[in-house]
């Protein structure tokens, strides 16, 4: 079989709810109940279409963010604002965005890209910066990675982060030409340190007018007009303000380099298939990548629509990182007002606070997510989410829980419930022993509750059995 | 010098800093009594501007702008001074309680953090990198058999270190002084019911057995066996001052969990923020005096609470910068370097400057120091000289341990 032979729904290997349930854990943040039979009814090739063809504004989406207030609104952010209460509300806003939106793969790949092209609050500074350019990454995330790559390398969060705004022909600073080789295209050990030196020569005089601006701005009189050679090819020295296409000279030469195609597509495997990614599913994703000039849409659809993506073995075979951990449980559950639900403080605490990456690698991903560290932040997320106040419908100013809608058809009957909730948050069964052990810890609940009556006893239920799944093993996995 | 410093005269001064040597015939620590604080600077730590070869022309003029000159120094020797953030080394150095290995690196450096932190915290050149680090290695053969859940601790981030990372000892990771604890039940709960409801979390946590989920429910019943001790550890009181900065409070932890005596052998701190490309001189100035003052507070309070003997502090990072400075005026700064500064305190550091002098005559091709002390010798020391235990198995290669000890 061919590494990505594309899936088929046959007898031996049917399109069902467990398949349709993988793919939305994968490209989306989960589903379950309607969401995922609308999935299955779509086939295979309609599933994988639902989530790379989404469109790239989210008209509703954006109108119910809108009817929120301002509070969450980035773009009433000011030129000047800063400082962990503006970017919080940067946070909350996305955070928001990615439990309630009907498109999710186009966050999820905004996600991916931030994690790649990572910047730092703490150097970056403005919010707004931020702000652009994580529009910049949700709007283009599914194009081409040659059209993404010239905004971002035009992106003023980018040139405050990496310095090159303040790269000139008299002092060009390396910083951003060797992310762009190492981190950002190529890898580590496919340039020369003469290749990282004349690609920032390359690069002087693209800046922007002020630290605070979110304007691109070129300026002929810093850049150094000489010949270069970058990667084997010779850019010749431009004046004035052709000078700035030496830029995507040198940024379409290296995509060129074979290098590229197979760096870009592990990283899409990492992400989206295995943190162990065989080498020959990686070079047959390189050459899909190829095959459509770098668009990511073509490419992810080839890899979610393949054998191997649906493997058994690829089953829960995904650590979630901490921003899939938390929104998947937040839509799963349907939290009302999900942006008062303090996410974007558990995602900090589990070690992944958006817009503040530990470094310009973006996070360490797989079994790093799961060691001693995060083990109380992510237990203490699980109960703080199963305790929040229960409310049969939204109520504005606080994040609720519908803890009825949860158990709805089970009468609050301790295995159906549990069924019920494994079906809804892990998608996977429990051992017998943690399913016995969960059972029998409801047990001293009830009899401690004789006198309430049967509907309360039934929410502490519910509540319980989100708390001990949402901090189970099996959560952990996508 | 200061002037309360100068009148005092240099072991009264030596004194106040909690830098007496032991007396004379006093046993030292027993190796296994021994702790190692390894302190991570990273992006980058420029050396050259924090040991200033004073007097080097050719450091004055690759460094027009971020030059740090005599008057400005705290001059240790004829040769040497440390940067104006470091007055609390500087005293300390005097008193013979700091020392300096320079040009310690590695070969044929590609000049990448990541590779670089790669290398330093695996203590391999090999690619792929090995999933293991150092310390983790030294743990898995030395320390798992007895067990400590805090053998192994990090300060300051949610992920374990890779130099941490072992096989058979797990790290435990403790992001911050807040937070770490874990809430078992909603507090309404009954005492039954919250018992049963943790009862149930570990038997989640206990029964799992396939190779994603083995490491989870491991992670979580390791994290639960450290969680408590290091709970009361913290909750003593801290009789020094120490400045306001994360990396202070780190520090602080780490006395706190040596002081409680919880059997941690090797802590892992990080300081961020070297990656000084632009705008070098305000940021590195920031940065060290953060660390003058946390490592000065840090080394009081382990005098003060009778661990300074027993611990061995390393500070190390991944490189140093490029001789030349890459701008003008307020944004000159530095690109990645190869050679860094490694510094010793505490006990067992060999006070003093040790290494041969940067050779700004004969620099790489890029533009780079040639480093003179492979790293791999350093950890050699620590291994050997410091906890007693061969250095080979674990570093995979011989090296001759770095005189860095005393």
């Amino acid at each position: 079989m061919e590494p990505l032979e594309p899936f088929a729904d046959t007898p031996t290997t049917p399109w069902d709810r467990r398949r349709a349930a993988h793919l939305a854990r994968r490209a989306g943040f989960g589903a379950s109940g309607a969401e995922l039979d609308r999935l299955v009814a779509l086939g295979p090739s309609g599933a994988v279409a639902h989530f790379v063809d989404a469109p790239a504004e989210d008209a509703g989406l954006d109108r119910e963010v809108a009817a929120l207030g301002s509070a969450l609104d980035p773009g009433a952010l000011g030129p000047g604002a800063y400082g962990r209460a503006n970017t919080d509300r940067l946070r909350r806003w996305w955070l928001y965005r990615m439990v309630r939106t009907a498109v999710p793969l186009r966050e999820k790949i905004a996600l991916f890209w931030h994690d790649h092209f990572a910047v730092q609050e703490g150097i970056v500074i403005r919010t707004q910066l931020l702000a652009a350019q994580n529009a910049t990454l949700r709007r283009h995330g599914l194009g081409t990675f040659g059209a993404l790559l010239a905004q971002v390398a035009r992106d003023p969060a980018m040139l405050v982060f990496l310095d090159n705004r303040l790269s000139t022909k008299e002092s060009p600073n390396e910083n951003w030409a060797r992310e762009l080789l190492e981190l950002f295209t190529l890898g580590v050990d496919e340039y020369t340190q003469q290749d990282v030196r004349e690609l920032a020569r390359v690069f002087t005089g693209w800046t922007t007018p002020t630290a605070d601006s979110t304007e691109f701005h070129f300026v002929p009189e810093q850049h150094d007009t000489g010949d270069k050679v970058v990667l084997g090819r010779k850019i010749a020295g431009r004046i004035g303000p052709a000078g700035e296409t030496e830029g995507d000279e040198a940024l379409a030469h290296i995509l060129k380099v074979p290098a590229h195609t197979r760096f870009l597509a592990r990283k899409l495997i990492e992400w989206f298939g295995n943190h162990e990614a065989p080498v020959e599913v990686v070079d047959a994703l390189a050459a899909v990548l190829r095959a459509n000039g770098g668009s990511i849409a073509e490419t992810l659809r080839v890899l979610f629509a393949s054998y191997w993506f649906h493997g058994d073995s690829q089953d829960h075979a995904l650590y979630r990182n901490p921003v899939e951990l938390v929104v998947s449980a937040a839509r799963a559950l349907e939290i009302q007002n999900p942006h008062l639900a303090q996410l974007e403080l558990h995602t900090a605490a589990l070690g992944m606070e958006l817009f503040e990456p530990p470094s310009v690698a973006g996070w360490e991903h797989g079994s790093t997510w799961v060691r001693t560290g995060s083990v109380a932040p992510r237990l203490n997320f699980a109960l703080e989410l199963a305790e929040l106040p229960h409310a049969g419908r939204a109520i504005t100013g606080r994040a609720t829980i519908d803890l009825d809608r949860l158990a709805a058809g089970s009468e609050y009957e301790g295995e159906v419930l549990l069924d019920l909730l494994c079906d809804r948050l892990l998608q996977q069964p429990l051992e017998a022993d943690q399913r016995a052990a969960v059972l029998e810890s409801l047990e001293p609940m009830d009899t401690a509750l004789d006198s309430r009556d049967r509907r309360d006893r039934g929410r502490l239920r519910v509540r319980a059995l989100v708390h001990l799944l949402l901090a189970s093993p099996q959560f952990t996995l996508a | 010098m200061d002037r309360r410093h100068f009148l005092l005269g240099a072991s009264a001064g030596a004194a106040l800093l909690g830098l007496q040597r032991p007396v004379w015939g006093r046993t030292r620590p027993q190796p296994t009594e021994r702790s190692l604080v390894l302190l991570f600077l990273d992006g980058g730590n420029d050396g050259l501007n924090t040991l200033v070869p004073l007097g080097d022309e050719r450091y004055y003029r690759a460094r027009p702008a971020l030059g740090i000159h005599g008057a400005r120094a705290h001059r240790l020797d004829e040769h040497n001074g440390l940067h104006p953030a470091l007055a609390h080394t500087a005293e300390r150095f005097r008193s013979a309680g700091i020392g300096f290995l320079r040009g310690v690196g590695y070969p044929k450096p590609n000049l990448s953090h990541f590779r670089a932190k790669d290398i330093w915290n695996s203590a391999s050149l090999h690619t792929p990198t090995p999933a293991t680090g150092w310390l983790g290695r030294f743990a898995d053969t030395h320390l798992a058999e007895r067990g400590s859940p805090t053998s192994l601790v990090s300060l300051g981030q949610v992920s374990t270190p890779h130099a941490l990372r072992g096989t058979r000892q797990m790290a435990y990771a403790l992001p911050s002084r807040d937070g770490f604890e874990v809430k078992r039940a909603p507090s309404t709960a009954s005492e039954s019911a919250a018992r049963a409801r943790w009862r149930a979390l570990e038997k989640l946590n206990g029964g799992v057995q396939s190779d994603r989920l083995l490491p989870v429910g491991t992670s979580v019943l390791a994290a639960d066996a450290a969680i408590a001790s290091i709970a009361q550890a913290l909750d003593q009181p801290t009789d020094v001052p120490y400045p306001e900065s994360t990396l202070a409070e780190n520090l602080r932890v780490v006395a706190r969990l040596l002081e409680a005596d919880l059997g941690s052998r090797c802590f892992h701190v990080t300081h961020s923020g070297y990656d000084t490309h632009a705008s070098q001189a305000p940021t590195h100035n920031l940065l060290l005096g953060v660390l003058d003052g946390a490592l000065h507070a840090f080394l009081l309070d382990l005098a003060a609470i009778g661990r300074l003997e027993s611990t061995l502090v390393l500070v190390i990072s991944e490189f140093g910068r490029r001789v030349a400075e890459n701008g003008m005026g307020d944004t000159a700064g530095t690109d990645h370097g190869t050679s860094s500064l490694v510094w010793t305190a505490g006990g067992g550091a060999r006070p003093g400057i040790h290494g041969p002098a940067p050779d700004l005559e004969h620099l790489d091709a890029d533009g780079n120091l040639v480093p003179t002390s492979d790293f791999r010798s350093v950890y050699a020391a620590v291994l050997e000289d410091w906890f007693g235990v061969p250095s080979e198995p674990v570093l995979g290669e011989r090296f001759q341990p770095a005189e860095i000890l005393r």
